[in-house]
């Protein structure tokens, strides 16, 4: 009984990780309709970010590890600097392509995170190696009849719930989130209508961005460790989650991540030696769901404007 | 007379020119003082920019390529030829022509389909793999001969293409994406794991080919010199490169090729003029998957021993960036950027750690600056209405 | 006045629980042009892409020459002989004038890959059939020679509605669609292009044109019958005149008078 429980928090966990990456991939392929390839890495820059802030101020004396404020500040800053990066991006190779086929945009994004993996290994400290990431959460949870269930899981889980809602809040509310819509209906005529379209993608990017910072930390704390190169497989993992899900939306994400988790905790929790096949049984699943329903379990946007 | 005496002096200046390259490239090559190689490819440089700024010198070596292009080819296949039999010492340049001439194949390959019809196809390397296990394995287990273990290893590739393409060659640019990386980690997968590939260990003691009774593991004797084995293949694998470019071209300028470039262009628009896209992409597919089971099955077959780790998902980004800097559907900048990116990295050492950043660099400055590539390219020329432009190029001066 | 050409009868789409178009008929003869107009999202390029194959319809048949083709794939459409143009040009930009005009002959083409590795005299010999073809039709509607090699994107609006319909024109269609041909143009251009369609006419005798046009001057000039849409619904038929007086068709257009 216990070890089901254990299994299904790990599921839980894991579906959690990959929804907060498919989120993030949804937004860029429903308001630009980009599958952004650097997604995955993105988040592995915010985990970065975080080890070099937390390095830095150690470096300071400033280690005030346990407080509660310490840690969130640190959090908020990554995301912030996370945020920037997706200007960085936006600018230096988004913009300059954005009438560019989308081939070569796609191609674009794919050369991007493959340098930002190489950067990170590169020029961080023995980048090529695994590294211990800080301990952000406190120990002990809430016990519920003898189990415990950590502070961890508890604010994953819920982090997760909270921003799959704020982003979709945002999107359909706020006047941003509005011109995004306008931006992923029509192209043209949002600009006609006086809507900054580059603004616009810009934000896109920003949030994009900064979400996969979040992700990456989050994924960083759970399992204490973390990689340069874990970006492509959890993009991977990301983008099919969300294409499951079906591109486009924001609860499509939950749905995908679930789905993938399942198929990987399933295999490696009650197989032996399943763990190193956990990877192709997800990626058959993926497989499977493209041939059968591309449009992805909640459906995607349909009908192409011919 | 006068006519055959212009003719005989340039095709004197031809192969002049072409035996300078190939001993700048036997210098750059084999020297290890970078000063020298340094120093060589900036005075070829400055030669090559003065001679494109002068218009007269720019207009007859256009000229003279384009009106002497057999005797380019005939002088230049000669030259590739003779030219390892200087290399007698040097197995390990002779070695690295030999992956070069395979990078090539495969950046062929992947060029029909990223460049010739814009399928995003980001796990290339699964095709590279099956074929070279595919071969590997009926050789090593089988005891087939090489030659028909070779062909094997194209056709297994082709029907791994034909698989994967015909459920999704219908589907948007992105989710043929993601289907390829998946395809090829699935591919990565099985060979590290699956005992049927010798996995994770991979398959040791490939058979080498074998032509009657003689080994191509064989050291060569030649004019009573004594070549090292490399010669064999570098004959071999050149054999099938120059076939894999005479195909390229053949398939650039027919009516396939240009369908090719429709479907690339904008897919609604070609099926609105009758063309089936489906049938072509799975075509795409089908023929790149060939030259990439065919590459495959030469290399293992030279280097004996493949594992999981030599079709890893680096490969696939590393060919692809092979064709985005030589230009998409650029046959003969695909062929220079297959060169270079094979070429430099091993010849700067050094740098080897920074050599990924650096494609990854170079590739994104290409796709925003220069998506054409490296090399120049017009659209495709027909002789026959050749006469109604040649106005323009009177203006050009 | 046996042939007809197309038949559509009552066609339907309706994506979800929009009715696009709604319960439409027409018909289609040999040597005439149809003009479909009416007020902007009356479905109108709805209608083509059922047509052309690229929706399929939710009711309703289309036939072409007495055989039903709903659900056909366009590209069996354009090689049964229907050929159409976009509403916002899509032609082969990086490719050139000529190639894309090539391009339009792909149903008539026969060589194969086989015949592209070995027998490279019949792909040669279809290539000059090809080009001789491509160079009468754009100099029937007056593309210049030398913007022959150019891109397809290095051309001038006008040029590019050409060109669109050069392509469509190449595989000798027995059904030209042509969408919005006069849009972005100035009124030279337009006269120009009244003058172009006409010339379709005399190129192919027995062609039909259907003509979906915002500019009444164009329809009043060259359309022979004319169908009017409005929400998806056919709500005037006739000749121009017949339509343009019609009180409902003005209403469509122009919305209910309101007195005070």
């Amino acid at each position: 009984m216990d070890f089901i429980i254990r299994l299904f928090i790990s599921f839980l966990m894991l579906s959690c990780m990959y929804t907060l990456v498919a989120i993030g991939f949804t937004m860029y392929v429903g308001v630009i309709n980009l599958a952004n390839f650097s997604h995955g890495d993105t988040c592995v820059i915010g985990a970065f970010v975080l080890m070099l802030l937390y390095g830095f101020l150690s470096y300071f004396g400033i280690t005030h590890s346990g407080t509660f404020i310490y840690i969130l500040t640190i959090i908020i800053f990554t995301i912030i600097l996370t945020g920037l990066w997706g200007v960085l991006i936006f600018k230096a190779v988004i913009n300059p392509l954005l009438n560019s086929p989308r081939l070569i945009v796609l191609l674009a994004t794919v050369a991007t995170g493959q340098a930002i993996r190489e950067i990170i290994r590169v020029t961080y400290p023995e980048g090529s190696n695994p590294q211990v990431f800080p301990k952000i959460f406190p120990d002990g949870g809430i016990f519920i009849k003898n189990f415990l269930i950590r502070w961890e899981n508890i604010i994953i889980f819920f982090l997760t719930i909270i921003i799959l809602i704020i982003i979709n809040l945002f999107i359909n509310k706020t006047k941003i989130g509005l011109s995004m819509r306008c931006v992923s209906q029509n192209y043209e005529v949002s600009q006609m209508m006086g809507i900054n379209v580059n603004k616009t993608i810009m934000m896109v990017f920003i949030i994009g961005s900064a979400l996969a910072g979040l992700a990456g930390i989050m994924n960083g704390a759970y399992y204490r460790i973390t990689k340069f190169d874990i970006g492509s497989n959890l993009g991977i993992k990301g983008f099919s989650a969300a294409v499951i899900g079906g591109l486009g939306n924001t609860y499509g994400a939950i749905i995908g991540g679930l789905i993938i988790s399942f198929v990987e905790i399933f295999i490696s929790g009650l197989i032996k030696g399943g763990s190193q096949f956990q990877d192709l049984f997800s990626f058959i699943v993926v497989l499977i769901f493209l041939i059968i329903k591309p449009s992805g379990i909640l459906g995607e946007k349909t009908y192409e404007k011919v | 007379m006068k006519k055959y005496k212009e003719i005989f002096l340039n095709d004197i200046l031809i192969l002049f020119f072409l035996i300078i390259f190939f001993i700048i490239l036997y210098i750059v090559l084999t020297s290890n003082n970078y000063i020298l190689i340094f120093s060589i490819l900036f005075i070829a440089a400055l030669l090559v920019y003065f001679v494109l700024k002068n218009k007269k010198y720019k207009r007859f070596f256009l000229n003279l390529f384009k009106n002497y292009q057999k005797t380019v080819y005939i002088f230049g296949l000669i030259l590739l030829i003779i030219f390892p039999l200087f290399l007698r010492n040097n197995a390990y340049i002779i070695h690295l022509l030999i992956i070069v001439s395979i990078q090539i194949i495969l950046a062929l390959g992947l060029n029909i389909q990223v460049g010739s019809t814009g399928i995003p196809n980001l796990g290339f390397v699964g095709f590279f793999g099956i074929g070279a296990y595919a071969s590997a394995l009926l050789a090593e287990r089988l005891g087939v001969s090489f030659w028909i273990c070779l062909i094997f290893g194209g056709i297994i590739a082709s029907i791994l293409g034909l698989i994967l393409a015909l459920p999704t060659a219908k589907l948007k640019s992105y989710y043929l994406a993601l289907i390829t990386i998946a395809f090829s980690y699935i591919m990565y997968n099985l060979f590290l794991n699956l005992k049927f590939f010798d996995g994770p260990d991979g398959v040791r003691g490939i058979p080498p080919p074998f032509l009657f009774k003689w080994s191509f593991y064989n050291n060569l004797n030649l004019f009573g010199l004594k070549y090292p084995m490399q010669i064999n293949f570098y004959y071999l694998i050149l054999f099938f490169l120059i076939i894999f470019i005479i195909i390229s071209f053949l398939l650039y300028n027919s009516r396939i090729g240009l369908i090719w470039n429709a479907i690339r262009e904008d897919e609604i628009a070609s099926k609105s003029v009758g063309i089936n896209v489906v049938y072509y992409k799975i075509l795409a597919f089908c023929i790149g998957a060939f030259y990439a089971g065919i590459a495959g099955s030469l290399y293992a077959h030279y280097i004996g021993y493949i594992s999981a780790q030599n079709f890893t998902f680096t490969i696939s980004l590393a060919i692809l960036s092979m064709v985005i800097l030589g230009g998409l559907d650029n046959i003969s900048g695909v062929i220079l950027a297959a060169f270079l990116l094979t070429i430099l990295p091993e010849k700067f050492r050094i740098l080897s750690n920074y050599r990924v950043i650096a494609f990854s660099i170079i590739i994104i400055i290409m796709l925003i600056f220069r998506p054409t590539g490296l090399i120049p390219q017009k659209n495709r020329i027909y002789s026959f209405i050749k006469s109604i432009i040649t106005k323009e190029e009177v203006n050009d001066e | 006045m046996n042939n007809i050409l197309l038949s559509v009868n009552k066609l339907t789409m309706q994506f979800g629980g929009l009715k696009a178009v709604d319960d439409v008929s027409f018909t289609l003869y040999p040597n005439k042009i149809l003009a479909i107009i009416g007020p902007n999202g009356a479905g109108k390029t709805t209608i083509f892409n059922m047509i052309s194959g690229v929706y399929i319809p939710t009711n309703g048949t289309i036939k072409y020459k007495n055989i039903i083709i709903n659900g056909y794939p366009p590209h069996i459409i354009a090689k049964m002989g229907i050929k159409r143009t976009f509403q916002m040009s899509r032609l082969f930009n990086n490719l050139s004038v000529l190639d894309n005009v090539i391009l339009g002959m792909v149903p008539q083409q026969k060589t194969t890959l086989i015949d592209a590795i070995i027998r490279r005299k019949s792909i040669k010999k279809e290539l000059n059939i090809n080009i001789e073809k491509a160079i009468n039709l754009l100099d029937y509607f007056n593309i210049e020679k030398d913007k022959f090699y150019s891109k397809a994107s290095d051309l001038s609006q006008g040029d590019k509605r050409r060109l669109e319909i050069c392509r469509a024109l190449a595989s000798d269609p027995e059904i030209i669609l042509l969408d919005e041909p006069s849009a972005g143009m100035d009124p030279e251009e337009t006269k120009e292009l009244m003058i172009d369609i006409k010339k379709i006419i005399s190129l192919k005798e027995d062609i039909g044109i259907i003509l979906i046009e915002h500019d009444m001057s164009v329809v009043k000039n060259i359309a022979d019958y004319v169908i009017v849409l409005s929400y998806g619904k056919l709500i005037a038929e006739g000749t121009f005149n017949e339509v343009s007086s019609s009180k409902i068709v003005q209403e469509a257009y122009l919305g209910k008078r309101k007195y005070s």
